[in-house]
């Protein structure tokens, strides 16, 4: 574990160093605070409705509205969970891949470093790039919770506000998990971002084909869907099946991107 | 083109048709043959790749490297069937858990309570395309009923373009979301619709659907009580009237209405409960009389009057055990700031106010007259129960223009703002009930539908009423609301949050970047 511990804060050091992850953090910061200002600007006009009439007048679509979390934070989640979908196959696109195109990836394979320790490294310090990027979105209910007024003193639900920040957190990590792999099966780096997103965007969208699915499909469908998974847990639902579910994906891409690398050994 | 190549391509292409077939046959055409024949094709040039690329096989198979591919192979098959295994268990058996505060995404104790008293099968119904924004929720919606009655709820989703017959059954209007509610089986089978997709209107609906026959409540009008429709409200306070309390009465299977007192001699035989909210013009003797015979006969009477009315009632109250205190009810530790707005938590053991003590929900009562518990001179067989109080620190303000403290004469400690009050008349001829059944509440604002938002305010009310009309299984807490949190940003404050979220805070990412950059270079 010390190694793969080396490992990751060598990526890290790499990540932190190399202007690439300041434009991605930047493109992160600057497309998330733009829909997060679209938002308040939405979540003004629909309170300024409902003092003109009364919520019991409005319609319950438009519930959400009475409070900053569901109003602005859990649609703000939705929003930088979208971005992340174009963003962390970016991030993760050199993990392996950049080894290869700098033959510095057999180079990898003849030190006494395990497979799994590669491969574990590798992943911790992706994570850890991600962790960051989307850390730089907590800005935002911080920014909220100075402004935002409610009765009880205090503007937002933060039980809410973080399950849904560990909702994105956990769905950074997937994308991580899944790119990591995909780096791992070839050395052009933009082939890997490519194929990354192409993987996860389907794979996001299975919602809206298991919505016009039949039973038993239908279900399956939206058990294997990230958007249906995170959906609960942006809201302020833990469910177990859906922290299964992403520690599923996570752990079989590791051992698919394990295979990959102990594969290199056989070549 | 060599023939290993062709095969390698042929190979491709059944490949994307094998594995595709299932799409076919359950999303896209439904066909079964269309799948058998994708299927059936794709196998086939996959053999065609077999049979081309022969060499390449033998090959693999005899290297070291084929063991390892096939070790590879078995370890991620066998991981996948443990992780599938392992989804299907939480998927089936997984815990949920509601951080919210409030638990709103929860089933509410009245859902509950509702869905425990179904006495048959009610099937629910959702039209709704399955593109409609609504569509997810209401699924859920749905799911968390069927899993709290599992036997006597069940649910189905429908596209009502997809199902017209249905939907004309229904009475439903094209591309309306609706959700219909059917009891028992068979064409006419009795039905609701609920108003909207939320879990209010879903559990009112059920109420409704489940009612034997409809309870009629009575307003009574003519002496300045609040008005029921918005439209009779001041035009300058256009939130005092009862318009919200009539919807949700109305919503709960309730009827209400307006009643004269004036020229008559008896309250209707159909009415469930009576209501006096607010009346500030004295009753007349003759009025009094009818409201006096309700009571003696068994009758339900909900009275919510405000400091400083006048309306000829106390006589009567006095006879069921309520004196009206003068002046305002003020507590110096449990208020909102004002010690005029009483914040009580201080309950009995009634059962119209258990809902809000097992939920910890606590009342909020502005400008609130107390009430004082007669010991005599009461009718025969009256027994007075009181409901909520004010805390220790509570008095009778009796100048509340001039001083906020307690003074020499005044009453003062635990004072009563709420009480129940039931008189046995099971030995009265022509009785109406066995019981005659009062709550006396010394606030009448609360009622009105600009504080009808307050959620705890809102359930001892309802409660209050499903007590003396009899209906136990609506003595509940309803569906909480998110508390209203807003944000109050004049223009400079949204310019100043524009500028910190769009410019600085992606600039100040993008200058770390190049200043690292730069110092990289330099090194």
């Amino acid at each position: 574990m010390r190694t793969a511990l080396a490992i990751a804060r060598k990526e890290l050091s790499v990540y932190f160093t190399t202007p690439w992850a300041y434009g991605v953090f930047t493109a992160m910061a600057a497309l998330s605070s733009f829909l997060f200002v679209n938002l308040l600007v939405e979540f003004q006009l629909r309170q300024a409705e409902a003092r003109a009439t009364s919520w019991e007048q409005m319609s319950p679509n438009l519930h959400a509205y009475r409070n900053l979390t569901d109003g602005v934070v859990v649609p703000l989640w939705g929003i930088v969970i979208a971005i992340t979908l174009f963003v962390a196959p970016f991030l993760s696109m050199r993990l392996f891949a950049e080894e290869k195109r700098n033959k510095t990836f057999e180079l990898l394979m003849t030190v006494p470093v395990r497979s799994i320790e590669l491969v574990l490294g590798k992943y911790l310090g992706g994570l850890g790039i991600i962790t960051a990027t989307l850390g730089t979105t907590l800005i935002f209910p911080l920014l909220l919770s100075l402004h935002g007024h409610a009765e009880s003193g205090t503007a937002l639900d933060w039980a809410t506000v973080l399950l849904g920040f560990g909702g994105v957190l956990l769905w950074g990590a997937t994308c991580m998990a899944v790119g990591l792999f995909i780096s791992a099966l070839t050395e052009s780096q933009m082939l890997a971002a490519f194929l990354t997103f192409t993987v996860l965007l389907p794979w996001m969208m299975l919602t809206g084909v298991a919505q016009s699915a039949a039973e038993p499909l239908r279900s399956v469908l939206l058990h294997l869907s990230f958007d249906a998974q995170l959906h609960e847990m942006t809201r302020g639902i833990l469910e177990v099946k859906a922290l299964v579910f992403f520690a599923s994906v996570i752990a079989f891409s590791l051992l698919l991107t394990h295979r990959t690398v102990e594969a290199r050994r056989w070549a | 083109m060599k023939a290993t190549h062709l095969g390698q391509y042929l190979g491709a292409l059944g490949l994307m048709l094998l594995l595709s077939s299932p799409v076919t046959l359950f999303i896209t055409s439904g066909s079964l043959g269309a799948a058998i024949v994708k299927a059936g094709l794709g196998l086939v040039l996959v053999g065609v790749y077999l049979a081309t690329n022969l060499r390449s096989f033998r090959q693999f198979a005899t290297s070291q490297a084929s063991f390892a591919a096939l070790r590879s192979t078995l370890i991620v098959l066998g991981v996948l069937c443990g992780l599938v295994a392992l989804n299907y268990l939480a998927a089936t058996k997984g815990a949920r858990w509601d951080l919210t505060q409030g638990r709103i995404h929860s089933l509410s104790p009245q859902t509950v309570t509702a869905l425990e008293s179904l006495q048959e099968k009610v099937v629910a119904i959702g039209f709704i395309p399955p593109t409609h924004d609504a569509n997810a929720l209401l699924e859920s919606l749905f799911q968390r009923y069927h899993e709290q009655a599992p036997e006597r709820f069940e649910y189905q989703l429908l596209d009502p373009s997809s199902s017209p017959e249905l939907a004309a059954r229904f009475n439903l209007r094209p591309g309306q979301a609706s959700v219909v509610l059917v009891r028992g089986e068979g064409l006419n089978a009795p039905h609701t619709t609920a108003a909207s997709v939320s879990e209010q209107d879903l559990t009112n609906a059920l109420i409704r659907l489940t009612s034997v026959g409809t309870q009629r409540v009575y307003f009574i009008t003519g002496h300045g009580e609040w008005p029921l429709e918005k439209e009779q409200a001041n035009p300058t306070d256009p939130g005092a009237a009862l318009s919200e309390l009539r919807r949700q009465l109305l919503h709960e299977g309730y009827a209400a209405d307006a009643m004269y007192l004036v020229g008559t001699t008896d309250i209707p035989r159909d009415a469930s409960l009576v209501i006096i909210a607010g009346a500030r013009v004295p009753y007349t003797q003759p009025e009094v009389e009818v409201l006096r015979k309700y009571l003696a006969g068994g009758g339900r009477l909900l009275y919510f009057t405000d400091v400083g009315l006048e309306d000829g009632l106390g006589p009567l109250l006095a006879e069921y055990g309520i004196q009206l205190d003068e002046g305002v009810a003020a507590d110096s530790q449990f208020n909102s700031g004002n010690p005029y707005v009483l914040v009580s938590k201080f309950y009995s053991n009634h059962t119209i106010v258990q809902p809000l003590v097992q939920r910890n929900l606590t009342v909020q009562l502005p400008m609130v007259r107390s009430l004082g518990l007669l010991r005599e001179g009461m009718a025969p067989g009256v027994r007075v129960e009181p409901m909520v109080h004010t805390s220790q620190n509570g008095w009778v303000e009796t100048t509340p223009a001039q001083n906020a403290v307690p003074s020499d004469g005044e009453k003062a400690g635990q004072l009563t703002l709420a009480a129940a009050i039931t008189r046995d008349t099971s030995d009265v001829p022509d009785k109406r009930f066995g019981e005659a059944r009062l709550v006396v509440l010394g606030d009448a604002d609360l009622l009105l539908d600009s504080n009808w938002g307050h959620e705890p305010n809102r359930n001892l009310v309802m409660n209050a009423l499903a007590w003396a009309s009899h209906q136990v299984a609506r003595i509940t807490v309803r569906p909480p609301d998110r508390e209203v949190s807003t944000l109050e940003l004049d223009m400079s404050a949204v310019k100043r949050m524009r500028f910190i979220a769009t410019d600085l805070f992606p600039l100040t990412l993008m200058g770390l970047g190049i200043a690292i950059w730069l110092a990289r270079r330099h090194k």
